[in-house]
């Protein structure tokens, strides 16, 4: 909770728009309350001398078909139409929350019939339902804040229902349970407390809706009763005038626009401040010049220099901070190299500066990355795609996550194909069916979704894809830490025997030095975001350099004793 | 599939059995009972109703009000099954009739609205996402916030003044030609489309942070592609789950809309119905609204399982 209201108050500091919105509101709430003595004038004193007159110094806002000062009205309208939504929303919130805490944190057969009655509220459409129960009550003020409350109460109990349920469980409550404390106890201070937030930020942003709906109900004259002033009504009484006199809508009608996007806004701000998601999403830069786009294309399918890769003294940093300092690292043709250290060492992040597929706050600070040759420094979209998919295919550490759930295999393989061939879709699907059998998949898999194929078989799904344009070099960002370890034996052999298959240069990310021994030539050893061992897997193995090398092969089960004798 | 049908057709009867008793004991609402809303309807208002003591024994008589309650609602219920909503106090015209007169017109707002809101909704939500934090993606924000919060009487009456009294370039009001579509349409379409539009960006930033949108990129497609193609079939999952709520916003919105623009459809004709305190129109509009809503629901849950092939198979196998 104290992280709560430290991050509310914050927010008019750091989005100045959220300010200016609460000030305006908190403005609204005084001129409300105070209306009798700032606008002191009868809102409902008739004066026919006075009809239908456009703003002026007398009358800021003009007057209406009556005679009766706008202004007046419009702030006396704001003290019903507020008063009315807050009424409806502090109802509510009282009504749902106990009802659907109860429910929840008692369970049995009375949620079954809560729930059956919360099933049966939700499935009216809630205005209608609303404007119903308004008419039928015959109108007035305390129908409407009784239709809005009818309507807007089962959607805070189903949701404070789904906290209490899963609150219920707890181990602070359950503790609290088996120390005898009663059950409305429990609800009171530990469960109350937890639900206080969500449902705050519920009512500020529904705030917005029932001061629209309650406006809604009283343009349909069901709320307040003329001649008394409320906004939604006032703007009923403008309609016939809206030809000669447009200042009589427009007065009231700003003043629900204003409160309702400076609620909107608000409850925004809010939500965004309590529940932060930011984004990553993929960078795209400006296109540097077709004709550049098309040598380079060129010059990476024929590829003069020896290595696939050369990183120079690579920087990459996350804001602030540095993750990965000069990294050096280099893989030539058919080479395999493993990249290893622990979590966190910076290993993921050096396999998507590969490709260029670093996201923000993520950058490349210094160094340079080669690629088949070809500086990438300065590298716009166009450019990077015509290496990724086509001359580098990468092979990602969670198969189910790292497939598209919605699209068959067929169509994420022939997809990969045609971004980068002037091929028929036929054509395509052949070659798709050439990579599924590449990987031994069956061929039936071309029209499965990911989430029917087994861990495994996802996993070959996605080498077919990184392999698919026959890629010179493959990288795999941990490609078996998902799967069990039969499936990871499976994969290794695989990535094996593809290798010596297609002779294609492997980048093997991974924490497990024991895994990468089966099918990497060279280790380079990552620790911090430096480079603090690259040598022969042989000599790595049996004469480990850096003291962090030997603490990661010590880490080995069975390996304590040898690693100690070749240190010492 | 059929089977996953079956189930969520079988769910469906007892939430329709609780609407019935609902919408049944709404009119437990009117002060007093349904005989002095009708006989109130019939006097001049301010008449003294002691005088009438006699009238309304004989009028609960008549309406079977004072038998037992579960009679009544199985006579109700009894007629209801049988497609007769009750008889207009005002008309004495049967409300069945009367709704399915003016269905049609209501039908065709509600569709032209609905095009609106996917022609605003649609690439408004996908600016948002591709232009994440820039120019375009404030404006259209900004835009979506004033949408969500400009009523739609206000609305309508602000398109009214601007296009019909100021431009008069459409009428004011009616019904007939497509040039009296538009602007009720638009009204109605474009409150709409600012929730949708909302949905739709947060679906699409939510789906393009995703991994799998990293593999996509990792292939070198398109960015058109990785948008239109990978994101956008993810994003319009949640938007298809909330397709309910759009189409409950439509129909609350066209009372109001219709209303504004004197459209002879079923929402004007339910206000008349309140203005004339003509309870059973009013009963009547409310069971049919909330049957139409369902069967939405209805098809929309069954078209989920179509569009979310993870779902799909699960109901499948179930």
């Amino acid at each position: 909770m104290s992280r709560t209201a430290a991050r509310l108050r914050a927010l008019p500091r750091t989005d100045k728009l959220a300010g200016a919105a609460l000030v305006f509101l908190l403005l609204v709430v005084v001129v409300s309350v105070a209306a009798p003595w700032l606008a002191p004038g009868d809102p409902t004193a008739v004066d026919y001398l006075q009809a239908a007159l456009p703003p002026s110094a007398e009358h800021w806002l003009g007057t209406d078909a009556f005679g009766r000062d706008l202004l007046t009205r419009v702030v006396h309208g704001g003290r019903a139409s507020l008063a009315t939504a807050a009424v409806a929303v502090a109802l509510v919130i009282v009504v749902g929350a106990t009802v659907g805490a109860i429910s929840g944190y008692v369970g049995g057969l009375l949620d079954l019939a809560v729930t059956r009655v919360l099933d049966v509220l939700l499935a009216f459409p809630r205005l209608v339902l609303a404007i119903a129960i308004a008419a039928l009550l015959e109108g007035g003020v305390v129908g409407v804040v009784l239709a809005v409350s009818v309507v807007s109460w089962p959607g805070y109990a189903r949701l404070v229902r789904g906290y209490a349920l899963q609150l219920r469980d707890e181990g602070y409550v359950q503790a609290a349970r088996v120390a005898g404390t009663p059950w409305w106890r429990i609800l009171r201070t530990h469960i109350a407390g937890s639900i206080a937030g969500p449902v705050l930020v519920l009512a500020v942003v529904d705030f917005g809706e029932v001061v629209l709906a309650v406006a809604g109900l009283s343009f349909l004259g069901l709320g307040v009763r003329p001649p008394q002033p409320e906004w939604g009504a006032m703007l009923n009484e403008a309609r016939p005038y809206l030809e000669d006199s447009p200042w009589m809508f427009l007065a009231p009608g700003l003043a629900v626009v204003l409160v309702v996007l400076a609620v909107n806004y608000l409850g925004d701000a809010v939500r965004d401040a309590l529940e932060p998601r930011r984004p990553r999403l993929p960078q795209r830069t400006r296109r540097r010049g077709g004709a550049s786009t098309t040598e380079l294309a060129a010059a990476l399918a024929a590829h003069p220099g020896p290595d696939l890769v050369t990183l120079d003294r690579v920087s990459v940093a996350a804001g602030e901070q540095a993750v990965l300092t000069d990294v050096s690292l280099r893989i030539a043709a058919g080479e395999a190299v493993g990249l290893v250290g622990e979590s966190g060492s910076g290993k993921s992040t050096l396999a998507g500066a590969l490709l260029g597929l670093l996201r923000p706050p993520l950058r490349i600070t210094g160094g340079t990355v080669t690629l088949y040759g070809q500086d990438t420094t300065g590298w716009d979209t166009h450019d990077w795609r015509l290496v990724r998919g086509q001359h580098v295919g990468l092979v990602s550490q969670d198969p189910l996550t790292a497939l598209n759930p919605v699209l068959t295999i067929g169509t994420q393989l022939v997809e990969t194909v045609r971004a980068h061939h002037r091929v028929s879709r036929a054509a395509a699907r052949q070659r798709a069916r050439a990579a599924l059998d590449l990987v031994r998949l069956p061929q039936h898999c071309l029209d499965r979704y990911p989430h029917q194929l087994s861990g495994g078989m996802r996993q070959r799904v996605a080498i077919a894809i990184a392999l698919i344009n026959e890629p010179r070099l493959l990288i795999c960002d941990e490609p078996t830490t998902a799967l069990d370890v039969t499936t990871q034996a499976r994969i290794l052999e695989e990535l094996t025997r593809l290798r010596a298959e297609l002779g294609v240069g492997l980048l093997f990310v991974s924490h497990d030095l024991r895994l990468m021994s089966q099918v990497v030539e060279r280790v380079v050893v990552l620790h911090e975001g430096h480079v603090v061992e690259d040598a022969p897997a042989s000599r790595l193995f049996t004469a480990p350099e850096h003291p962090y090398t030997r603490t990661l092969l010590a880490a080995i089960p069975g390996n304590e004793l040898e690693v100690r004798r070749a240190a010492g | 599939m059929l089977r996953y049908v079956l189930v969520r057709l079988a769910t469906t009867v007892p939430v329709l059995w609780g609407i019935s008793v609902v919408v049944f004991s709404l009119v437990r609402f009117i002060p007093g009972d349904p005989s002095h809303a009708i006989l109130l309807s019939m006097v001049d208002p301010g008449a003294d109703l002691s005088s009438l003591e006699q009238d309304l024994a004989r009028l609960r008589a008549d309406l079977g009000l004072d038998r037992p309650y579960l009679t009544q609602y199985a006579d109700w219920l009894g007629n209801v099954l049988a497609g007769n909503l009750g008889t207009s106090l005002r008309s004495g015209d049967p409300v069945t009739d009367e709704l399915w007169r003016r269905l049609p017109a209501t039908l065709e707002l509600a569709g032209a609205a609905l095009v609106v809101m996917v022609v605003v909704a649609v690439p408004t939500g996908i600016v948002g996402a591709a232009r994440h934090g820039a120019a375009a993606d404030r404006l259209a924000r900004m835009l979506a916030l004033v949408g969500v919060s400009v009523p739609g009487f206000l609305l309508g009456l602000l398109l009214m003044y601007g296009f019909s009294v100021h431009l008069g370039w459409l009428p004011t009001s009616g019904h007939g030609t497509p040039a009296h579509l538009v602007l009720p349409a638009v009204t109605l379409g474009l409150g709409l489309a600012a929730g949708t539009s909302r949905l739709l960006r947060a679906g699409l930033l939510d789906a393009l942070s995703q991994p799998y949108m990293v593999t996509a990129e990792a292939k070198g497609l398109p960015w058109r592609q990785m948008l239109l193609r990978h994101a956008l079939r993810n994003a319009l999952l949640p938007v298809l789950t909330n397709t309910g709520l759009i189409v409950g916003g439509l129909f609350g919105g066209a009372v109001i809309v219709e209303t504004v623009f004197s459209w002879p459809g079923i929402g004007r004709y339910i206000v008349d119905a309140i203005t004339g305190r003509d309870y059973p129109v009013i009963q009547a509009f409310v069971l049919a609204m909330s049957l139409m809503y369902g069967l939405v629901n209805l098809v929309v849950d069954i078209g989920y399982r179509f569009a979310d092939p993870r779902v799909r198979v699960e109901g499948a196998e179930a």
